[in-house]
């Protein structure tokens, strides 16, 4: 009896194990990284890499992780300058917090793994804490994403989704960027400059540079996970449409779901919001930057989004996106793409034959499709450099 | 005999339960003072505070009670100027004090919760200028508490306000931001700030936003749950990392520490933890987790 019992342990214990594993992340932290802004304009940017012969990202790209793992983030600092990474919400120990008042901080070609338990499935952040007023304003700055074990749901026991978004708000003062503040590593202090952005970006773009775009089906739950690490308020414009729920905040679930129409986002916090549409419909998320002092708006955003009906909409291989609305469609239907004017649409039907294709001159092209017979076709842009996009369903009903 | 009996059992138990729920009356003086200021880069501000003598303070009176009790309070304006006093989310008219003179009114609460005072006339002007405080209703006072009353003050501004010339907020742009009065890192030696404490020990923190500024204040190392909240933006009993509280809004939060160490707490509007330009000489505390 005791033998069976210990392998039931061994076997449950096996089988836990199986569910959780190590993470490694490699974060190179520099200071001669760059990017760019919708107006052309080209900042001085800080922030990490995968490995050291390439440029940093921007912002730095998301580590996503298993509710269960261990996660390693090797640091290696190649810049000139002092840096950390703080692991925001993680609720790490003070060895691995990253705060250089409390523990340590990288000094140049110093190296580091920071390490820690991924309790709680949710959305967290990164970023350098070493004179971090200005090192976050450099773009030292990134997500973290722990997953639950199903990882098409927001938490263990928590909701599905069939698709998930991340959007990270923040802000950026050229005036910093043009000239650093330097911070005096010895009195761990730094003067700074007023902060008055005049970029206001999400995942880094902003205008037409912004071109994500969140894609779905009606009736079916859309995931999105909204943080701030700017110094500004977000005010979040959930139209009503979109029937939005606000369901978790600081990777944990809140007491009770809520449904709002606008959402505020503070500098540090993070927020998650359930989507589920009963209409196929296409518009916009504003997102406004709100100053808070005077609490005033200074700058905004829009996240677009479309709907579909049943067929929905794929994002192409090249990260490009393709829309079909409606869908079905009886008699004409719009074809929206982003960043393929120049290009063509083609429609083929279930025996590959190509039937109508027509030039990309906007970012919406309308096709009459009242001549073809009822069934499924195939959509595809055909990029102006040759690349062609997935293919779409279209149902002509 | 035995119905007696019976009689004067019941009328022991029900007075033995009731006398400890007699609310008890506690008075309590508060002084409206005028003073400075003094910025952790040494610049003198002119400001105001309710303090518990007539002898001016930076740091505002923390009022505790429980929730079994009534709060007598007895405000006098020590000051050579009109001011008010009111209390955020209670059922309370506005009063006004004339210089050198005293007003006397009754708080209680049976729930606990944190609400802010303020002096009302030339809003916000008066209440800017230091005259905002905390009440703090506990279920009992044998809980670890701290108290963080959240400000920021713009010199030009405090100068132009003290000698009644007109402010235009629209173009406030704070350069100072302390809690009770203090900056880092004068800060870490306010007690009533500075959160220290065990492993497994329950510890509470009253926030109150007194300033004019929304902030935003980050927690290094917990979650804490928040027992009571002010503010629409926060629910009772989520558990959060990051609190943004807009003026004059308040929040008691818990925190059960699991480990060990020393952790930051700061605004995430990380301008905030700057004072004269300099960071991190602003909003920001060092927590003590033994």
């Amino acid at each position: 009896m005791r033998n069976i019992c210990f392998i039931i342990a061994l076997f449950l214990n096996l089988a836990n194990s199986r569910a959780q594993a190590n993470k490694t992340f490699n974060s190179i932290m520099r200071t001669t990284g760059s990017a760019t802004m919708y107006d052309g304009y080209k900042p001085l940017m800080y922030g990490f890499a995968d490995n050291p012969v390439v440029d940093i990202s921007f912002p730095a790209k998301t580590w996503i992780a298993t509710e269960g793992d261990s996660v390693y983030i090797k640091a290696w600092n190649i810049s000139q300058d002092h840096h950390t990474i703080h692991l925001h919400g993680l609720d790490v120990d003070m060895m691995n917090d990253g705060d250089p008042m409390t523990s340590f901080e990288l000094d140049h070609q110093e190296k580091f793994t920071y390490k820690f338990k991924a309790k709680h499935a949710g959305t967290f952040l990164y970023h350098c804490h070493t004179a971090d007023v200005v090192h976050v304003q450099m773009g030292m700055y990134g997500m973290v994403v722990v997953k639950p074990q199903d990882p098409m749901t927001a938490w263990t026991g928590g909701p599905r989704f069939e698709k998930e978004y991340s959007f990270l708000m923040s802000e950026l003062d050229s005036t910093w960027h043009n000239k650093p503040p330097k911070h005096d590593t010895t009195s761990m202090t730094v003067r700074i400059p007023k902060y008055l952005p005049s970029y206001f970006l999400i995942n880094g773009k902003s205008k037409q540079l912004f071109t994500d775009t969140i894609l779905g089906n009606t009736s079916s739950n859309i995931y999105l996970r909204l943080a701030n690490i700017g110094f500004y308020d977000n005010q979040v414009i959930l139209p009503a449409e979109l029937n939005a729920w606000i369901i978790d905040s600081d990777g944990r679930p809140l007491p009770k779901a809520r449904k709002r129409d606008t959402l505020n986002i503070s500098p540090g916090e993070r927020y998650g919001v359930m989507v589920n549409s009963s209409i196929a419909i296409a518009g916009s998320i504003k997102v406004n930057f709100v100053e808070l002092n005077t609490n005033s708006i200074r700058g905004y955003e829009n996240i677009r989004y479309q709907i579909n009906n049943t067929v929905g909409v794929e994002q192409t291989l090249n990260n490009q996106l393709l829309a079909i609305y409606p869908n079905p469609a009886t008699d004409a239907v719009n074809i929206g793409t982003s960043m393929a004017i120049g290009g063509t649409v083609t429609i083929t039907n279930s025996l590959g034959q190509q039937v109508q294709w027509q030039p990309i001159v906007s970012e919406t092209t309308l096709f009459s499709i009242s001549s073809l017979p009822k069934g499924l076709y195939l959509v595809a842009v055909n990029y102006l450099n040759g690349g062609t996009a997935t293919k779409m369903k279209l149902a002509k009903e | 005999m035995n119905k007696k009996f019976w009689f004067l059992i019941v009328v022991v138990l029900f007075i033995a339960v009731k006398l400890p729920l007699q609310a008890i009356t506690i008075s309590k003086n508060i002084f409206i003072n005028s003073g400075e200021l003094v910025t952790v880069d040494k610049i003198k501000i002119p400001f105001l505070a309710f303090n518990p003598t007539a002898t001016f303070s930076t740091t505002n009176l923390v009022l505790d009670f429980t929730t079994a009790d009534t709060l007598l309070l007895i405000v006098t304006n020590n000051d050579s100027q009109t001011h008010g006093f009111a209390i955020k989310n209670y059922d309370l008219e506005n009063k006004t004090i004339v210089a050198k003179s005293s007003i006397t009114l009754k708080v209680y609460s049976t729930t606990e919760k944190v609400l802010v005072f303020y002096d009302p006339l030339n809003y916000p002007q008066n209440r800017y200028m230091g005259l905002g405080g905390m009440i703090c209703i506990h279920k009992n006072l044998n809980e670890k508490y701290f108290y963080w009353n959240l400000k920021e003050h713009e010199v030009a501004f405090s100068k132009k306000i003290a000698t009644q010339q007109v402010v235009d907020w629209q173009q406030y742009y704070p350069d100072y931001f302390t809690i009770n009065g203090l900056s880092h890192p004068d800060l870490q030696n306010d007690a009533s700030a500075r959160v220290v404490g065990k492993v497994g020990e329950t510890i509470r923190i009253a926030i109150a936003n007194t300033g004019q500024s929304k902030h935003a204040i980050h927690f290094h190392g917990f979650h804490l749950r928040v027992i009571y909240s002010s503010t629409d933006q926060i629910d009772v009993d989520s558990s959060k990392d990051s609190f943004p509280l807009e003026s004059m809004q308040s929040l008691i939060l818990e925190m059960i520490p699991d480990k060990s160490g020393s952790y930051s707490v700061h605004d995430h509007n990380l301008v905030a933890i700057s004072g004269g330009g300099i960071h991190p000489n602003g909003m920001f505390l060092m927590m003590k987790i033994d």
